[in-house]
C-alpha cells in the first residue's frame, strides 16, 4: 500500500533525471509503482494542462480540475496506448474534465453568471486612458468574454488550435474527430469569434 | 494529378488567352481570397496569443498535494490488463459462437419443419386458414406416393407373415403367389 512517508523519500531524489527522461520512461516508470516519476510528467504538462483548463473554464474550480485532470492521468496509465503522444492523451483527459465542468455548469447556469459577473466589472476599459498593462488586461477579458459567447465546439477547437499551438491533426484526436471536421469547426469558431470581438471594438 | 499543371507551356497559354479578356490583366492579379482569409485568420490568432487569457498561478503546495493524492490511490500496475484487446476479444468469440449454435438449432428444426418427410410435411400446403389446399399438384403428387407406399407396405406385411405362417392356408390367401415354380 502507498504512504506518504515513500513519496517524501523519492521527493529527495533530483528533479534533473526527471526532467531529462521522456515520456515513456517516467510512464514505465509509474506503471512501475514510482511515483515521483508522475511528478515529471507533472512538471512537464501541468501549466499547459493548466492553462487550457482555464481558457475552456474559467478560474473558477481551476485547481480542483487540473488536480481532476492528473488523477484520471494516474489512474488510467496502464491504458494508455502509445499510438498517440502522452500530451495528446492527456489534452484529452484535459478536454473530457472541461466538458464535464461545462455540462455542470450548463444546468446550473444561473450560478455560473453570478460567478463571472464580479470579474467582468473590475477590468478597465483602455480607451479611458490607462496605460498598456490596463490595456492588456483589458484586451484579456474581452478575448475571455468573447470565448464565453462560442459553444463548446467552437471554443475547444479556437483555445487548442490558436490558443495552445496544438496541431490540427493532434486536436483531432484529442477531440476524437476527422482532421477535415476540425479545420470546418475553426473556420467558422475564427469567423465569429472575430465577429464578437469586432462586436466589443476589437479592430483586427 | 492535374497533367496541365505539369505543362507549364499550356498554363501560359491559358494565361495568356484569359488575360487579355479579363479586365483585370491576369489570373495573377487576381484577388486571392485564399490569402485574404489566411492574412484575417493570422491577425486573429496573433491577436489571440499577444492578449491570452493566462491563468492563476497555481497555489505554492499545488504539486506537493497532487502527489498527496497520488499516493493514497493504488498502484496502476496493479489495475494493469495484460493485453486488453484479448481481453475484449473473448465475449465476442462466446458470442459468436452462441449465436452459431443458436442459429444450426433453429435451421435444424425449421428444415425439420418444412421437409416433405419431416413432422411438418402434413403442414406445408396448409393455406393461413390451416386448410388444405387438396388441388394443388404437390399434394397430389404426395397422396399418390403415401398410397403406393402404403399398398407395398401392406403386400409386404402380409407376404411376410404367409410366407412364415406354418399351416397350409396360402391357397386360401388371395395375395399369396407361388413362385416356385418360375
Amino acid at each position: 500500500m502507498p504512504n506518504s512517508g515513500k513519496v517524501t523519500s523519492e521527493k529527495g531524489e533530483p528533479h534533473m533525471a526527471l526532467e531529462m527522461a521522456d515520456d515513456l520512461t517516467l510512464i514505465d516508470q509509474c506503471l512501475a509503482g514510482k511515483r515521483s516519476a508522475f511528478a515529471g510528467l507533472y512538471r512537464r504538462y501541468g501549466q499547459r494542462v493548466r492553462s487550457t483548463l482555464y481558457q475552456l473554464c474559467g478560474e473558477t474550480g481551476l485547481d480542483d480540475l487540473v488536480q481532476e485532470v492528473f488523477l484520471r492521468a494516474w489512474r488510467g496509465l496502464p491504458k494508455f496506448r502509445r499510438s498517440a503522444s502522452f500530451s495528446t492523451w492527456l489534452y484529452r483527459i484535459a478536454w473530457n474534465v472541461a466538458m464535464d465542468r461545462r455540462k455542470k455548469f450548463a444546468r446550473d447556469r444561473q450560478r455560473e453568471q453570478t460567478v463571472s459577473d464580479p470579474l467582468d466589472a473590475t477590468l478597465p476599459d483602455p480607451s479611458q486612458g490607462a496605460s498598456g498593462q490596463w490595456s492588456a488586461l483589458h484586451y484579456q477579458d474581452v478575448i475571455r468574454k468573447a470565448l464565453g459567447t462560442l459553444s463548446d465546439g467552437a471554443r475547444s477547437v479556437i483555445v487548442l488550435c490558436d490558443l495552445e499551438d496544438i496541431p490540427q491533426k493532434d486536436v483531432a484526436q484529442i477531440l476524437n474527430v476527422p482532421v477535415g471536421t476540425v479545420k470546418s469547426r475553426l473556420f467558422s469558431a475564427r469567423a465569429a469569434l472575430r465577429k464578437e470581438l469586432e462586436r466589443q471594438g476589437v479592430e483586427l | 494529378m492535374n497533367r496541365d499543371n505539369q505543362n507549364p507551356k499550356k498554363n501560359e497559354s491559358i494565361s495568356n488567352r484569359n488575360s487579355e479578356s479579363l479586365p483585370f490583366g491576369s489570373f495573377e492579379d487576381l484577388p486571392d481570397l485564399a490569402k485574404t482569409t489566411h492574412q484575417d485568420d493570422r491577425d486573429l490568432v496573433t491577436f489571440l496569443r499577444q492578449y491570452r487569457p493566462e491563468p492563476p498561478p497555481e497555489p505554492a503546495n499545488f504539486e506537493a498535494n497532487l502527489i498527496r493524492v497520488i499516493a493514497q490511490e493504488p498502484t496502476p500496475a496493479s489495475t494493469v490488463v495484460n493485453n486488453p484487446k484479448k481481453a475484449k476479444r473473448w465475449p465476442r468469440i462466446i458470442g459468436a459462437i452462441a449465436a452459431g449454435v443458436v442459429g444450426a438449432g433453429l435451421g435444424h428444426t425449421f428444415g425439420a419443419l418444412t421437409s416433405p418427410s419431416g413432422m411438418g410435411a402434413q403442414f406445408a400446403d396448409a393455406d393461413s386458414d390451416g386448410n388444405f389446399d387438396s388441388n394443388s399438384g404437390a399434394n397430389v403428387g404426395r397422396e399418390t406416393e403415401l398410397e403406393t407406399f402404403l399398398e407395398n407396405s401392406w403386400d409386404g406385411a402380409i407376404a411376410q407373415t404367409t410366407s412364415t405362417d406354418t399351416s397350409d392356408s396360402s391357397d386360401f390367401s388371395p395375395f399369396y403367389w407361388d413362385t416356385s415354380g418360375m
